[in-house]
């Protein structure tokens, strides 16, 4: 360890060298900065556990069946882990710290607001399982859980408690209306529920409640068949988690064999529905939807922000050989005096440990400050990407920043260390001057390839990221997002009936029709790239039904839908306002429908009748009226897997299915002039319709198309200033490299004019230099490319290759930096008076 | 003192090997003060080398103090260096970051000593040389003649029983040469053993013998025959 006199004698070495000492802890902290910064947002992704007491005790527990049946209302996470609420019950009465979650967004009204929020329904041992205390009033219990005679009552999470009622503990008692039930609060609790930052929970109601806030939709409380329960338990640590899952799998066999008996008509295949088992997985992230939704993204962005950090690496491990070849008579004396080689090479990592704390520090507030930024730019984007960004800085975020810095350190120090060992203090005798040896030479030669190399991939890494950004900016999503805005309400969520909400979308529909500016509206029960889906079976009236059918996804529009959004209509017609509850059943399918049903034949496909479901009961009652193209209904990244149908929203209302009574509505309004000047109006319109109505989502389309491709912005943006940065740091390395051999060989420079070399020669012999040191670089890393586009490939599926000449494009940049890097030392060289360099040795 | 027996030094050159030092043999009793001369490439610096225990590729029998160098490792004639030998060099060698007290100390650094007891003997080399005043300036603050008092300083600090010096007056002009020169006849006057490499036949009037390197054979030594000294040519 260094003492505090070499620390003090370092810190003055460094402190009569600024510019150097400067550029060096500036090199770091840009390497650092972001390394830092995308570990946080890594960590909040893909590794931050629930900030619950020991969350390493959770896990959740999975199932794996040959076959299953039934429905199954996921809300994120595998389809293993949802169980029915029958199966958890018996579950629990073998395993009693066993607890039950489902995730619900309701609409939840105060006397003087509406929202929608995030609701965790729990098992009432939930919080007692979680050893989590209220930070007021009480928490659940096993009474307030009954089925079928659970207690109203509602608690609030300690951060919407706080953003929403300012912390006040008059909240207590106060009736709230949950999808239109009233529901007390009986307290706050410290917890973000188990979907992580990215779906935070805002209120906790009873897992027996659910039936009651359902919206009329089945009960599926003692449905079987019916998956959409979590199922979680606690094992403290050493505990015997092998007979744990045995007894639950005795349990659970049992339990699949009596389901077996009672609904014999439902289970096409017996034996695969025994063919099944539990088993425990970690639960101590709880349901990672970031992980999901951003995982590879965050771990192809930490693998470029490592890569930046060793060309950083490679960049200070050139400038501080330099450094070293100068210190070298300086070492020599030392050596001479009697320092041994462990005090030289302590001195050198003593200055390297120095720059590597300053960088560091100044890497991390670069890396806060970036992040910061970068939430300020996508705050709006997308809710998923603001959770990853807005990152906490835990204590191991700074711990891998000042890792980070101490390897780095290291590892850059190594070389100058290497070198002032294998000082002689011999040389002390034979000269004054620190000359750079062939082996430091061509080490610095190697580190400027390396960082040549390394830019070349994040460059190429870049590139392909924009091209994809590119791609997807410029592919049309099949409508026409200008002049277009939109916005989402549920009626039916506050608790109305389905005639109600009837009449207040068609009533809030007339009256935005009517505002000056308006061209055209309509409405559709799922959003456009909101990326909810909702499908079931259908079979065609005639045609047998095949096992690889896909199954359609649907979406229940209004009039006018298709003319609003600007898709034209390929065949027949779109709904009009004939389209009524008590008319035909009719639908508009999409060019994929046809495709898949009609052999891509849309004239075959108009008139032909079809019904949901398969077997020999079904019916087909809905006609086939209109043919639409295929549009980007879930996402810009892709079309969507299977074919959609629309259906006219006023014949939804008499529907039963799993989403009840259900009906949410996102209208679409085509305005004349700029859609964003007519947010305020739609504001006023909904209040004016149901003061109790909240307006979520309200934005242009055109923010809409930008927001669903935020991630691949972020990955390109982020990408291509990782690429920059490398570059500009290849760039400053090549730069150091010939400017210090102008330096140290300004002697042989000038015997080589002074024997008739023109200064075009001397030019020449330097940006040759610079040639081999760029192609050897570009060589390497194009390699490394290769290796890491494979990767890349395996890992983001949906990455669409940029054209060569992209590619070809960004190794051209590079070379054109590194010209522009050596062409002042190239000037320099040629500028030498042969007789001044001879004189000056 | 010093005692070498058939010291030879050579270099690698493509296949050949070129002699720097052949066939020395020499002794240097305690309290000498020897002048070694020559002209460029007779082997002065490389013979210093030798002395200084800086260089390990020679071959040979060197007894310092009655220490068998040549038997010695390489950590072992380090540490005897460290003891017994000072250096002061043509071009001061002083850092630049260090202030003349902090150079002074350098050597003491790198022993085991206290630091009270460093500090003392920093000071008492100060006062010895007169540079109280200048100890906390720079090297670059100081005039060429008081830097190599600074050297001569650092050099002598340890109380080193063999003081070798390479051309310690060439980069300075005669009335600051002469001073420490001066220096350096009182330095072995007060018993320490002085070995300087000179091309100045002014300041080997200050040393008592004269050893001349030619081609790296030792060619004259101005030593009485019956010392402890000897030439021997072939």
């Amino acid at each position: 360890m260094p003492n505090a006199q070499t620390v003090r004698l370092a810190l003055r070495r460094l402190g009569k060298q600024p510019g150097f000492a400067l550029l060096a802890v500036l090199t770091l902290a840009v390497g650092i900065g972001p390394t830092t910064a995308v570990y946080a947002v890594f960590r909040q992704v893909l590794l931050r556990e629930l900030p619950v007491h020991k969350p390493g005790e959770f896990l959740l527990l999975a199932q794996q069946s040959a076959y299953d049946t039934g429905s199954l209302n996921s809300y994120g996470g595998s389809q293993e882990l949802y169980f029915a609420a029958p199966a958890y019950r018996t579950l629990r009465a073998a395993v009693p710290q066993l607890a039950a979650i489902a995730r619900q967004p309701v609409n939840f009204a105060t006397a003087t607001e509406a929202l929608q929020v995030n609701a965790q329904l729990v098992s009432g041992n939930y919080f007692s399982l979680l050893a989590e205390r209220p930070a007021l009033g009480r928490l659940f219990n096993d009474e307030d859980d009954r089925i079928h005679a659970a207690n109203p009552v509602a608690l609030l999470s300690e951060s919407f408690w706080r953003s929403h009622f300012s912390a006040s503990p008059a909240v207590l008692n106060l009736r709230v209306a949950v999808n239109g039930v009233l529901f007390t609060i009986v307290g706050v609790v410290p917890d973000e529920g188990f979907m992580g930052a990215a779906e935070p929970v805002s209120l906790f109601v009873p897992e027996a409640m659910q039936q009651a806030i359902s919206l009329g939709r089945p009960d599926t409380e003692d449905d079987p068949l019916a998956r959409w329960l979590l199922v979680l338990g606690r094992v403290p640590a050493g505990s015997a988690r092998a007979q744990l899952e045995s007894r639950l799998n005795g349990s659970w066999i049992a339990w699949r064999r009596e389901v077996l008996h009672t609904r014999a008509d439902k289970i096409s295949n017996p034996a695969g529905w025994m063919k099944t088992s539990l088993h425990l997985t970690s639960g101590a992230r709880g349901i990672t939807l970031l992980k999901q939704r951003l995982g590879t993204p965050v771990l192809v962005l930490q693998a470029m922000a490592a890569l930046v950090l060793l060309v950083t690496c490679a960049n200070i491990a050139s400038l501080l050989l330099a450094r070293a070849a100068a210190q070298r008579s300086e070492m020599a004396v030392r050596a001479c005096l009697g320092a041994s080689r462990s005090e030289i090479v302590r001195s050198t990592i003593t200055d390297a440990l120095l720059l590597g704390g300053a960088g560091t520090a100044a890497g991390v507030a670069l890396g806060w400050a970036c992040l910061h930024l970068l939430l300020h730019m996508f705050a709006e984007s997308d809710n998923y990407l603001v959770a990853a960004l807005a990152a906490p800085w835990h204590w191991s975020v700074l711990l891998v920043a000042a890792s980070a810095g101490v390897l780095t350190s290291l590892l850059f120090s190594l070389g100058p260390a290497v070198a002032h060992a294998r000082v002689s203090p011999g040389e002390v005798l034979h000269s004054s001057h620190g000359v750079v040896g062939g082996t430091a030479a061509r080490a610095r030669g190697v580190m400027v390839a390396a960082t040549i190399a390394g830019s070349l991939v994040l460059l190429l890494g870049a590139s392909l990221m924009g091209w994809n950004l590119y791609r997807l900016s410029t592919t049309s999503p099949g409508f026409t997002p200008n002049h277009l805005l939109t916005f989402q309400v549920d009626e039916s969520a506050t608790g109305a009936s389905r005639q109600r909400t009837a009449e207040v979308y068609t009533g809030l529909l007339a009256s935005i029709a009517h505002e000056r500016g308006v061209s055209t509206a309509a409405y559709a029960h799922e959003g456009l790239l909101s990326g909810d889906q909702m499908g079931s079976n259908i079979s065609v009236a005639g045609r047998p039904n095949k096992d690889n059918d896909l199954e359609p996804n649907q979406n229940w529009v209004s009039a006018g839908f298709f003319k609003t959004l600007g898709v034209p209509v390929l065949r027949g017609r779109e709904f009009a306002d004939a389209d009524t509850a008590a008319s035909e059943p009719i639908a508009v399918v999409d060019q994929a429908f046809v495709r898949a049903f009609f052999d891509g034949d849309a004239s075959r496909a108009l008139g032909q009748h079809f019904g949901f479901g398969s077997g020999s009961t079904t019916s087909y009652p809905i006609r086939i009226v209109g043919v639409v193209p295929t549009i980007h209904e879930d996402s810009m990244h892709s079309l969507p897997s299977v074919p959609y149908l629309y259906l006219a929203y006023p014949q939804t209302y008499g529907k039963q299915s799993f989403f009840g009574n259900r009906h949410a509505a996102h209208f679409y309004i085509r305005t004349a002039g700029d859609p964003a000047t007519f947010a305020a109006d739609m504001r006023l319109l909904v209040h004016r319709a149901d003061p109790r109505l909240p307006v979520l989502d309200l934005a242009t389309m055109q923010e809409q198309v930008s927001g669903s491709i935020a991630d691949t912005r972020l990955l390109a943006i982020l990408s291509s200033a990782l690429g920059v940065l490398a570059a500009s740091l290849a760039a400053v390395g090549l730069y150091e490299v010939l400017a210090y051999q102008v330096t140290t060989r300004r002697r042989e420079i000038g015997l080589r004019m002074a024997v008739g070399a023109s200064r075009a020669r001397v030019v020449r012999l330097l940006l040759g230099q610079m040639l081999r040191l760029t192609a050897g670089g570009l060589g390497a890393g194009a390699l490394l490319a290769l290796g890491a586009a494979r990767l890349l490939a395996s890992s983001m599926a949906d990455l669409v290759p940029a054209p060569p000449l992209l590619y070809l494009g960004a190794a051209l940049l590079l070379l054109l930096t590194a010209l522009v890097a050596a062409l002042v030392p190239a000037r320099r060289a040629a500028r030498v008076e042969p007789m001044e360099a001879l004189r000056m040795e | 003192m010093i005692a070498l027996k058939q010291i030879e030094r050579s270099y690698k050159t493509g296949a050949a090997q070129t002699f720097v030092l052949r066939n020395i043999n020499l002794t240097i009793r305690e309290g000498d003060f020897v002048t070694v001369m020559g002209p460029s490439g007779a082997g002065k610096s490389s013979l210093l080398n030798v002395l200084a225990l800086l260089d390990d590729e020679w071959r040979g029998e060197y007894s310092l103090d009655g220490e068998q160098v040549h038997a010695l490792s390489r950590k072992g004639r380090a540490e005897l260096a460290r003891r017994r030998i000072g250096m002061v060099f043509q071009s001061y060698h002083l850092l630049d970051d260090l202030t003349v007290a902090e150079n002074i100390d350098l050597p003491l650094s790198y022993k085991n000593l206290p630091r009270a007891e460093r500090q003392a003997m920093v000071a008492d080399t100060l006062d010895r040389f007169q540079i109280v005043g200048k100890k906390d300036l720079y090297p670059s603050q100081l005039s060429g003649g008081q830097q190599q008092l600074v050297g001569i300083a650092r050099a002598v600090i340890h109380s080193p029983a063999l003081l070798l010096a390479d051309e310690p007056t060439g980069n300075l002009h005669s009335a600051q040469a002469a001073e420490i020169m001066q220096l350096f006849r009182t330095l072995n006057e007060q018993g320490t053993t002085i070995v300087q490499v000179t091309h100045s036949e002014l300041n080997a009037t200050y040393g008592r013998r004269i050893l001349e390197l030619r081609d790296g054979w030792l060619t004259r030594d101005t030593a009485p025959a019956q010392g402890a000294s000897g030439v021997h040519a072939s």
